[in-house]
């Protein structure tokens, strides 16, 4: 009778583990194909990359005109490969007081960021600006901008300005040739000057002697000195060199005890910032103080993590993601790296909002 | 009770054994180790720097959770692979020495259901799986937020989702020892269920390699009933590592691991019901 008892138990017990095997397998079925989190694809701007060489390469011009040699030396046909250079660093002066940077406006243009920002300015003021400037001087600031750089008070301009109208770019102003691949624009009462190099090259500013110094240098006649950016410092899509004061300036009302130690500690700081996908940003602070540096390091490290916390205690979850990817390197020889990444999204939601988009969205759903 | 006072017994047997003393020692070895060679240096919540065995080590300064991830990560990984392969492998004896002749008779003359018998069994070995590797895990983020101010459970919810994949695999341990009463053949069928299960968790990826039609339905049908081992592995290392997970999904995979140890053991219990000792 147990036996039987037990026989009949048994047949309840396999029916369970039938139906939860199924059951089970049906679960682990709606489980199984979980979202992979998204990746955040930074490329941190350290070094010249391959691309970037080939971007520099291509860009290296001889002089437009090598100063004649003494006639008891042998004439050379052709440029010593150091006289080969990248023209828009050519014309940048040797050194700087507050800033140099070269920001590559078409590479960023054309980048993911670029296209984020120029929605934004589709059908606003801006942008109608834009198409009448275009109009009339038939210069297209979205297409033949190459580089824009500004070294000080001076701006240098790079990019393709066969096409441009000068005159109506510059009304008012005066031209003078000073060489065959120059030409000079005047402004009467002596404000801005500009100076057009070969189509290629503009530079701007109220300096006219920085003007005519950066011609000189593009058409080899002043003495070779190294740029303030050294070609093999130019990559990424944004990159420059800025005084330690200027930066310092970021944490004058946050951290004023930040401020003042890397204005002592710090000379200058490099910056490097890759656009290519998710934006990446490198920023190299150098000194000669290594054991302030590595302290300086260890506060700014510190700076970040704080932030981070009270991003993510004020909800701010877009931040704290973002600052995650923060981090500081001491090379412990007084100097030290900052990298930063702003993730497409976390830039997407900043700027879901902005004038051209909301424009976009209505004229989107009135259409429909 | 019964099912409790069984499992309890097994501990004692368990803690008997030198093979557990080992492993308790050598998990604790391992905090100790940790708990005095590694020095940490953090300011306002960065990791600044970083000693083992007294040679400092150059870090990235970044917030302490942050840099802590990879570890936990690592943590995460040790205890749901080989830490899990070890536990196979000790624990094969438990289940066929219940049912070793001479002490199933003992045990069955008491007053003691025979599902009891199995479920204490079981119970008392997926016990003992949970308190090494919480411990190790709880162990680890104990020292480690004493070190850095910066106390975090995930590591712990990690080893806890490798505790229920150990669950799983165990209930055929368990089983197999049911129907051949040999701990060579419980070993094996843990490992051959564990390594089936790490495929499964990949099923989809590797469904595509195989030939359309019978092979490749007779492959989903099969490893569609098998715990996703490597996926749940995934989402324990993700966790750790202070990632966001969907919780429907861990939801989803944790009722599905707990079906399956359910079904198998039921399994059991019905071959167990039906031998005469």
């Amino acid at each position: 009778m147990g036996g039987a008892n037990r026989g009949s138990r048994a047949w309840v017990w396999l029916a369970a583990a039938i139906a939860l095997l199924l059951g089970g397998a049906w679960l682990m079925s709606r489980g199984e194909h979980m979202p992979a989190p998204k990746e955040v694809e930074v490329t941190m701007p350290r070094t010249m990359s391959a691309a970037d060489w080939r971007r520099l390469s291509q860009r290296k011009r001889p002089p437009a005109f090598v100063a004649v040699p003494p006639a008891n030396e042998d004439p050379s046909p052709e440029p010593a490969p150091s006289q080969v250079s990248d023209p828009l660093l050519l014309a940048m002066p040797g050194a700087v007081k507050s800033a140099a940077i070269v920001v590559e406006a078409n590479a960023l243009r054309h980048s993911p960021v670029g296209e984020m920002l120029l929605d934004c300015f589709v059908g606003t003021a801006q942008d109608n600006e834009l198409s009448r400037l275009r109009g009339k001087t038939g210069l297209n600031v979205l297409e033949d901008l190459d580089r824009v750089a500004v070294a000080d008070e001076t701006y240098l301009l790079s990019g393709r300005f066969a096409d441009t109208n000068w005159a109506e770019l510059f009304p008012g102003m005066q031209a003078q040739t000073p060489s065959p691949n120059t030409r000079l624009w005047k402004s009467q009462e002596g404000g801005t000057s500009a100076l057009v190099w070969k189509n290629q090259i503009v530079v701007a500013g109220r300096n006219e002697s920085e003007i005519t110094a950066a011609a000189d240098r593009l058409e080899g006649r002043a003495p070779a000195i190294q740029p303030v950016i050294a070609e093999k410092e130019s990559y990424g899509e944004v990159y420059g060199v800025v005084n330690s004061a200027i930066v310092a300036r970021l944490f004058e009302s946050e951290r004023p005890d930040l401020e003042a130690r890397l204005k002592t500690i710090t000379d200058q700081v490099k910056l490097h910032v890759d656009a290519s996908h998710d934006v990446g940003i490198v920023a190299d602070a150098n000194g000669n103080d290594p054991a302030g540096a590595l302290d300086l390091a260890k506060t700014m490290g510190g700076a970040l993590a704080l932030g981070r916390v009270a991003a993510q205690a004020k909800g701010k979850d877009d931040l704290a993601a973002f600052l995650d990817h923060a981090n500081v390197r001491p090379s412990g020889s007084g100097s030290f790296r900052v990298e930063l990444a702003l993730p497409l999204d976390y830039l997407q939601a900043q700027l879901k909002d902005c004038p051209g988009r909301k424009t976009n969205r209505t004229g989107a759903s009135s259409s429909r | 009770m019964t099912v409790l006072s069984i499992a309890v017994d097994l501990w004692r047997q368990a803690f008997a054994r030198k093979w557990f003393v080992v492993l308790g020692a050598a998990v604790t070895l391992f905090l100790v180790g940790i708990a005095l060679t590694l020095r940490l240096d953090v300011v306002d919540g960065a990791l600044a720097g970083l000693r083992l065995f007294g040679r400092p080590t150059t870090v990235r300064i970044t917030a302490v959770d942050v840099a802590l991830r990879p570890i936990f990560k690592a943590g995460a990984i040790i205890i749901f692979y080989p830490f899990t392969l070890f536990l196979i492998t000790l624990c094969a004896e438990f289940a066929p020495s219940l049912l070793a002749p001479g002490r199933i008779e003992h045990m069955l003359s008491l007053p003691v259901r025979r599902w009891e018998l199995v479920l204490g069994t079981y119970l008392g070995v997926v016990g003992l799986s949970a308190l090494f590797s919480l411990y190790g895990a709880g162990g680890l983020c104990l020292i480690l937020g004493a070190k850095t101010g910066v106390f975090t459970l995930r590591p712990v919810f990690a080893a806890f989702l490798g505790t229920i994949s150990f669950a799983a695999v165990y209930s055929a341990m368990v089983a197999a020892a049911v129907f051949a009463r040999s701990a060579t053949s419980s070993a094996g069928v843990g490992l051959a269920l564990y390594f089936a299960g790490v495929l499964a968790g990949y099923r989809t990826s590797l469904a595509s390699m195989i030939s359309p039609g019978l092979p490749r339905h007779a492959f989903e049908a099969v490893t569609g009933l098998l715990p996703r081992i490597s996926a749940l592995g995934n989402v324990a290392s993700e966790i750790a590592g202070g990632q966001a997970v969907s919780a429907t999904h861990v939801a989803g995979l944790l009722a599905g691991f707990l079906a399956f140890a359910g079904a198998v053991l039921a399994g059991a219990v019905w071959g167990f019901e039906r031998k005469d000792f």
